[in-house]
């Protein structure tokens, strides 16, 4: 069992550094057209 | 001895506590930084409480408090919370083994969580996940194993530290330091104002702080008695002065009462007790109140303005110089009748000298292994995001969200 705990957290950590920084959501969502030191809207 | 009922209600609500105050630093921390990077900044501590749960489970706890190896580190005898159990452990008489252990898994999720006050609006989400596990293994668990475990060589020496001002908030003000040396300044700093976007949500954090805090030190005690009761009320003393006295420097220096000014001013007089609050009566918790509201305040500006590290959210000049006053006022203010040491004011100078060893030794370690775990990622992944990606913001260019659809 303590074997399984420790190869389950180890392939989420594996799968989370694999997975992509969110390039297709990136499109998808309305980026503000902020600048630094810019006023929100 | 039996397990005592009062002892394990009162523990395992000081763990339910010391856990809110990790959403509480996440509001905290997203106040204070720019709307673009509100959820990156929460996410940090919200992550973490996932991230180091189960960390302590697998090895954390028993690298922190296991059976001492030398005095250095814990063995592996509670790894996975094998042995780990209903019944008494080793650290506490009265209260469940299960009991201690997620108690102190609090405390090993907040403190990387307060690092990241450092980095905030600039890291890799990717960087921070690497480096808060390594972190939270190879800096936090020794740490803590020296200072509160069994045999630890810190408490065999005779350093005191109540609730954690060199375990928690030492380690994590110093490394956070390394960490925005490391990152570099945010575009804009020092040229464009990096304003906090909603203080409302950083006096929210800080009142669920304060109260989360009851929790951490007089939880501390371990008993429902009346050591808890003397950390409880030194506890909101130490706050409350705290505050006065951040506010009223800062009223004098820029010309009003800041409403920022008093929420960090509680949390500089929080970090400043936290060591002392089993060794310490009311009357000096005011005084440790009060100088952790003067020299925190006075470590911002030096940092900001003369020395010119962008810590974005100032966790070295409330957590480390904060820690390292309450660790020093330790050795100056314990006094026997309250945890059965005496400071320098008490005839005993020789805990001062305990004291200033303990926090030099913290100091060193703390920023040597953090400088090394961030050089290492930084080789790998990398630490800092793109220039167009801070720009927008991490919200969006990392986390594909936005706080606020106004």
């Amino acid at each position: 069992m303590l074997v399984i705990a420790f190869l389950s957290f180890a392939l989420l950590m594996v799968m989370m550094m694999m997975a992509p920084m969110g390039e297709a959501k990136k499109a998808a969502v309305a980026v503000p057209a902020l600048r630094v030191g810019e006023a929100p809207a | 001895m039996e397990i005592s009922t009062g002892d394990t209600g009162w523990v395992l609500m000081s763990a339910a506590l010391v856990m809110l105050m990790t959403p509480a630093l996440g509001f905290f921390y997203g106040g204070l930084v720019q709307r673009k990077n509100v959820l990156s900044t929460i996410m940090h501590s919200f992550f973490i409480l996932a991230l180091i749960s189960v960390q302590w489970v697998l090895w954390g706890y028993t690298l922190a408090f296991g059976p001492s190896q030398g005095g250095i580190i814990g063995g592996l005898d509670w790894i996975g919370l094998n042995g780990v159990t209903m019944e008494a452990g080793p650290y506490a008489a009265t209260i469940p083994h299960l009991a201690f252990m997620v108690f102190q898994m609090m405390f090993a999720i907040i403190t990387p969580a307060l690092i990241t006050g450092a980095f905030a609006e600039r890291k890799r989400f990717k960087a921070f996940v690497v480096f808060t596990l390594l972190w939270a293994t190879f800096v936090y668990a020794p740490v803590a194993h020296w200072v509160w475990a069994i045999d630890g060589w810190l408490r065999s020496y005779g350093a005191l530290d109540f609730a954690g001002g060199t375990v928690v908030h030492i380690t994590s003000g110093v490394s956070a330091l390394v960490a925005a040396r490391m990152l570099g300044r945010r575009i804009g700093f020092g040229k464009e104002p990096l304003e906090p976007h909603n203080l409302t949500y950083t006096v929210l954090g800080a009142g669920l702080l304060w109260f989360g805090w009851f929790g951490f030190n007089a939880g501390s005690a371990l008993s429902a008695n009346g050591l808890a009761a003397n950390a409880f009320v030194v506890t909101n003393t130490a706050a409350a002065m705290g505050a006065l006295t951040w506010m009223t420097v800062s009223w004098l220096r820029h010309g009003q009462p800041s409403v920022l000014g008093a929420a960090a001013g509680a949390v500089a007089g929080l970090v400043g007790i936290t060591p002392a609050a089993g060794f310490v009566d009311p009357q000096a918790a005011i005084l440790i109140g009060l100088g952790a509201g003067t020299f925190c305040f006075f470590a911002v500006d030096l940092l900001k303005k003369v020395i010119k590290v962008d810590d974005a959210l100032d966790v070295f000049a409330v957590h480390g110089v904060g820690g390292i006053w309450g660790a020093i006022a330790t050795g100056l203010f314990a006094r026997e009748s309250v945890g059965g040491f005496n400071g320098l004011f008490y005839g005993n100078p020789e805990q001062l000298v305990k004291q200033v060893v303990a926090v030099g030794v913290v100091v060193v370690y703390a920023a040597v292994v953090s400088l090394v775990i961030l050089k290492v990622i930084d080789l790998v992944i990398g630490l800092r995001v793109a220039e167009q990606e801070e720009v927008l913001g991490l919200d969006t260019t990392t986390h594909g969200e936005l706080a606020y659809q106004l």
